[in-house]
């Protein structure tokens, strides 16, 4: 039993995970229809950055954290200019595979900067407290208490702040929202530096627990892409919850079905299984109705 | 410059394979890439789905399959040679299952998928093989492919590669020319035309699937064989995203885009050493690809932007005005739309409409957006089943019967402004669409399409591309569309749009031939007046509910209340 | 002052609105008449910066037809498209505070203010979700939001479709007090409206006013 309940808690920290970038990738698309191919790209990028800093340069966290979330700033509003910018001109889709191309060559950034082999990031906090029987590490409470923040942050943002509610307003019809003057460049800029920063945010937290490789947190992106699909791409709320349920039911599988291969599979059968059940199904009837 | 492309290759793969050594290895491996890019073009290209993880869903699974197979005791040529077509049926349970879903939706199912297989699958699979061939407890998930018989030296194998590719290609050639690919091009583009047609959407994109894969898995064997190991690390994301943009960089629509792609991932992997090359070596090739990849979708948007100049004069010339239309005597019915009631979801779009139209009448239908035209004419062509209410024509009952059955009736429609194709003449448009139909003899296709062209008066606009035409020689085309089949109902789909009034009466002109023809027209437009100059009658759609407009009201209410 | 010179817009081939030039004084209000297809929608988009055109649109001394949709509503142009376009999940007070996006942030506040006194029945409304909001409410809610701004010049398209008698009557009387704050107001409509100078329009081109 205590077992189960550590395996689960454990889920949701790594569920935290999962569901910040996930929300990075809900933020973008709702306001800009692209899906964020790059997402955990800029995710490691900024994890790098983090570990040059703090690792390399040995600066203090309390220097680090910032500076890397304002420098992820930037660089998401780089990545914008330069990859998404040139083509607004153009649809949707074609910007969503311009994503692929950033993906691309972040990576070839990141192996060039700092080489293909396994990095380590200090834990941010050692030790933990035990409640309940059940041993909680310092780490993981970091990271719960983080993501609330950031969840927090972004909430109010969104709702309290006139740029949020215009980032919002053009979410749910973006041709209005530009008439009032909130200008569909202005919107992808500014949720690709949000999700930039929150992408930072899940990398530092999650990299302690795993490894520090080009590739790790696009891994990690696959299994949000799914949490943000249960999410419908939309609801903020609906894609944390998912992210979380996913961190749990990888944790689930790790401990108690640890066959070959499977823990690290899991995320992605539990993406196809939420497309089965979520899935939208656009048939002929629907098609017609959009000239009806 | 694309003819000369095939031979060249062809000539270059063999003189590398003949020098042997590094060289002959190098074209081994392009001949694999090239299959995979291949892969691309098929499914991505041509059908217009997304494999995002082309490397497992595709490659690794070849190259399972061809080590699954010697590992069993097949011979290693067999093995590599026959991989795809173990694969294939696979590649048809996978494809059933995952074409339902569409665009983004298939990209996830795709990326998981391949994911789930690098982490797992792949794994396992190599350790269960290495067992087998090795009858040890050999931990590693590394199986080992041995050169085929007769073919273990390099440029052997390397020519072995170049049969093998060429073959596939060969084979990927035939399946985008002349029919087929004709139909790909529907199904990509037009699907719910090719639907109304007849066109099993739904079978050919598997189709494009099973072929896709099979292609990218005979370039997984030869892979395989070529290194003579097979490790889950060979088919990573990365690879799949590489392959992705190169395709896409040398032009996802053309086969020879498998060429010119593979030719630059093997050149990136090789020109370390080569002086200027070298930019382009090693992990530099993710920059190349990246910004390449960048550059070519901005490419492609402007050049979507450049719409067509007009240079050819109208050509429209339809003899004879509309003139005083005969009143007619009582026609008899063609076709009859008895209380058809539709609701999409709780909008109910009709309500128990009924409507009335004879031989050699033109009965129009107006209405504001939104009113339900569009959706009464999807009822009348079968693409909508009504949820109460019967649809009569010449008498029969074809309520439930499927949309090319009822084309084959006689019924035939437009849609708004979408039936031709950017990329072909007129002729080839028009021959397109009626060969969707099942027609395969193309001289026949030709002539019905000439004579359709011939009917509305544009005959002279056959062998021009629509961006060269002016708008109502293209409205003309439209309606030719809808000739080919020599229809005894034809339904307009807002004829005149964007037309002027001069232009308007040329098409209305063409219209009244129709009708003198015999043939029974329905025609739904905003613009009353227009279709009022030689409608028998008109239907006005609102809330739902047709009302018989202007002078037929009087008409209709008297017989009502005959009780006719 | 809103002016208008020789606009066209095109659809690839498709010509909607063929050379139209018309001033509007601040302070007056025009109705823009004519039957679905004449070009009375299009012609309002392209004012608005949504379409692209050929021509010239001048607000007051300075010209706009160069700038994005965005950068004409800072510049003093508002639109208020047709159909239902509130943001739904957002409340009523939200929506306002999304039309002042292009005010100095010190003078917001006073801006929704000034708007919920004008409107009482959004005032009554101020934090109701939008979508809930019925035909007519909604309506006033766009018109609302996009006079938060102060705007130069309204374009409004065909405000009273679907509208019941007594929201149709409430808007009008709302656009007549636009016009009298100096504003300069085009109605699109289908028929000749009240006793509003009209604009005909017909197959994109102004028509002759038979008299």
């Amino acid at each position: 039993m205590r077992l189960l309940v550590e395996t689960v808690v454990g889920g949701l920290f790594g569920g935290c995970v999962i569901a910040l970038l996930a929300a990075g990738i809900t933020i973008v698309h709702r306001s800009t229809k692209v899906l964020n191919f790059a997402q955990g790209g800029l995710a490691t990028l900024n994890t790098y950055l983090y570990f040059q800093a703090t690792v390399v340069w040995g600066w203090p966290i309390a220097l680090a954290w910032p500076a890397v979330l304002v420098a992820a700033g930037f660089i998401g509003v780089a990545a914008e200019a330069l990859t998404i910018r040139p083509l607004r001109r153009a649809d949707a889709q074609s910007r969503t595979i311009a994503t692929v191309g950033l993906l691309l060559v972040i990576q070839w950034i990141v192996i060039t900067a700092w080489g293909a082999q396994q990095r380590f990031l200090p834990l941010l906090a050692g030790g933990g407290v035990t409640i309940a029987g059940v041993h909680l590490s310092s780490q993981n409470l970091v990271t719960a208490v983080a993501t609330v923040a950031v969840g927090a942050g972004i909430g109010i943002v969104l709702v309290r702040t006139r740029f949020g509610l215009g980032v919002s307003a053009a979410a749910q019809d973006p041709e209005a929202a530009r008439l009032l003057g909130v200008g569909p460049a202005r919107v992808s800029r500014s949720t690709f530096a949000l999700a930039s920063v929150v992408g930072a945010v899940a990398g530092i937290l999650a990299t302690p627990l795993l490894v520090l490789t080009p590739s790790q947190l696009t891994l990690v992106f696959v299994v949000a892409l799914g949490a943000a699909l249960a999410g419908g791409f939309e609801s903020l709320p609906r894609t944390v919850a998912a992210g979380l349920a996913l961190g749990v039911v990888q944790s689930l599988v790790a401990t108690y079905a640890p066959f070959s291969g499977l823990p690290q599979a899991a995320g992605f059968f539990a993406v196809l299984v939420v497309l089965v059940v979520v899935r939208r199904r656009i048939d002929l009837v629907e098609l017609l109705r959009g000239t009806a | 410059m694309r003819r000369a492309l095939w031979p060249v290759a062809g000539v270059a793969l063999v003189a590398l394979a003949l020098a042997g050594g590094q060289p002959a290895s190098i074209a081994a491996r392009a001949a694999g890439f090239a299959l995979g890019i291949a892969s691309v073009v098929v499914l991505t290209g041509w059908s217009g789905q997304l494999n995002l993880h082309v490397a497992a869903i595709g490659l690794g699974w070849g190259a399972y399959a061809a080590a699954g197979l010697a590992a069993n005791g097949v011979p290693s040529l067999v093995a590599i040679l026959v991989a795809p077509f173990v694969v294939a049926p696979a590649a048809l349970l996978v494809g059933v299952a995952a074409v339902r879903f569409r665009g983004l939706e298939l990209a996830i199912a795709t990326l998981a998928a391949g994911l789930a297989f690098e982490q797992m699958a792949f794994q396992n699979l190599g350790k269960w093989l290495a067992r087998a061939t090795s009858g040890t407890q050999f931990q590693s998930s590394l199986i080992e492919l041995a050169r085929p018989a007769g073919f273990g030296g390099d440029r052997a194998y390397a020519l072995l590669a170049a049969i093998v590719v060429a073959s596939w290609l060969a084979g990927a050639a035939l399946l985008g020319h002349g029919r087929t690919g004709r139909i790909l091009h529907a199904v990509r583009g037009r699907e719910v035309v090719a639907e109304a047609r007849g066109v099993p959407v739904f079978w050919w994109r598997v189709a494009a699937f099973v072929a896709s894969i099979s292609l990218a898995a005979a370039g997984g064997a030869l892979l395989a064989g070529q290194t003579g190991a097979v490790t889950p690390d060979s088919f990573g994301l990365i690879l799949s995203l590489q392959l992705l943009a190169v395709a896409v960089l040398a032009g996802v629509r053309r086969l020879e885009a498998a060429v010119l792609g593979a030719g630059l991932v093997v050149l990136a992997q090789e020109a370390g050493g080569i002086p200027v090359l070298n930019v382009i070596a090693g992990d530099r090739i993710d920059l190349v690809f990246g910004v390449g990849l960048i550059v070519a979708v901005w490419l492609q948007a402007r050049r979507r932007f450049e719409s067509g100049n007009v240079t050819a004069e109208a050509i429209a010339e339809v003899p004879g005005a509309p003139g005083a239309l005969e009143p007619r005597a009582f026609a008899p019915t063609r076709l009859r739309v008895e209380r058809v009631t539709v609701s999409f979801g709780t909008d109910r779009v009709l309500d128990a409409v009924s409507i009335r139209v004879g031989e050699g009448e033109v009965c129009g239908l107006v209405g504001g957006n939104g009113a339900g035209k569009t959706t009464l004419f999807n009822c009348i062509t079968g693409l909508v089943t009504p949820a109460a209410g019967r649809v009569f024509f010449a008498g029969q009952d074809i309520t439930e019967l499927a949309p090319h059955r009822r084309a084959r009736l006689g019924i035939a429609r437009t849609f708004q402004g979408v039936e031709l194709f950017g990329g072909l003449t007129i002729v080839d448009s028009l021959m397109l669409i009626a060969g969707l139909g099942g027609d395969h003899d193309e001289a026949l296709l030709r002539t019905r399409a000439h004579g359709a062209l011939e009917q509305v008066g544009i005959g002279p606009a056959a062998a021009f591309h629509p961006s060269d035409l002016p708008l109502a020689t293209l409205r003309l085309a439209e309606l030719a569309t809808a000739l080919v089949g020599d229809p005894s109902l034809v339904l307009l789909d807002e004829p005149l749009a964007g037309l002027d009034a001069r232009e308007r009466t040329v098409v209305l002109a063409a219209i009244a031939r129709l009708r003198a023809q015999g043939r029974s027209i329905v025609i739904v437009e905003h613009d009353c007046e227009a279709v009022a100059t030689i409608a028998d009658r008109i239907y006005e759609l609102r809330a739902g509910r047709a009302v018989p407009y202007g002078r037929e009201r009087r008409t209709e209410e008297a017989r009502v209340a005959a009780g006719a | 002052m809103l002016r208008v010179r020789d606009l066209q817009v095109r659809y690839g081939s498709v010509a909607a609105v063929r050379g139209v030039t018309f001033d509007v004084e601040p302070g007056r209000a025009i109705a823009l008449t004519g039957p679905n297809g004449s070009g009375k929608t299009s012609l309002l988009r392209a004012i608005a910066g949504l379409a692209s055109a050929d021509g010239e649109v001048w607000v007051g001394e300075g010209r706009i037809d160069g700038l994005a949709s965005e950068a004409r509503a800072a510049a003093g142009v508002a639109f208020v498209p047709d159909g239902r376009r509130v943001f739904g999940d957002l409340t009523v007070e939200q929506n306002l505070l999304v039309g002042a996006t292009t005010l100095p942030r010190a003078r917001t506040r006073a801006a929704i203010a000034n708007a919920l006194e004008r409107f009482p029945s959004l005032a009554t409304r101020r934090l109701q979700r939008a979508a809930t909001l019925s035909g007519g409410e909604g309506q006033l809610l766009m018109i609302a939001r996009a006079l938060v701004a102060g705007p130069q010049v309204l374009l409004v398209d065909e405000p009273f479709q679907g509208l019941s008698d007594e929201a149709v009557a409430h808007v009008d009387q709302v656009l007549g007090v636009i016009a009298a704050d100096g504003a300069a107001v085009v109605v699109a409509v289908p028929e000749p409206f009240g006793d509003l100078p009209e604009i005909p329009m017909r197959f994109g081109e102004i028509a002759e006013v038979v008299a």
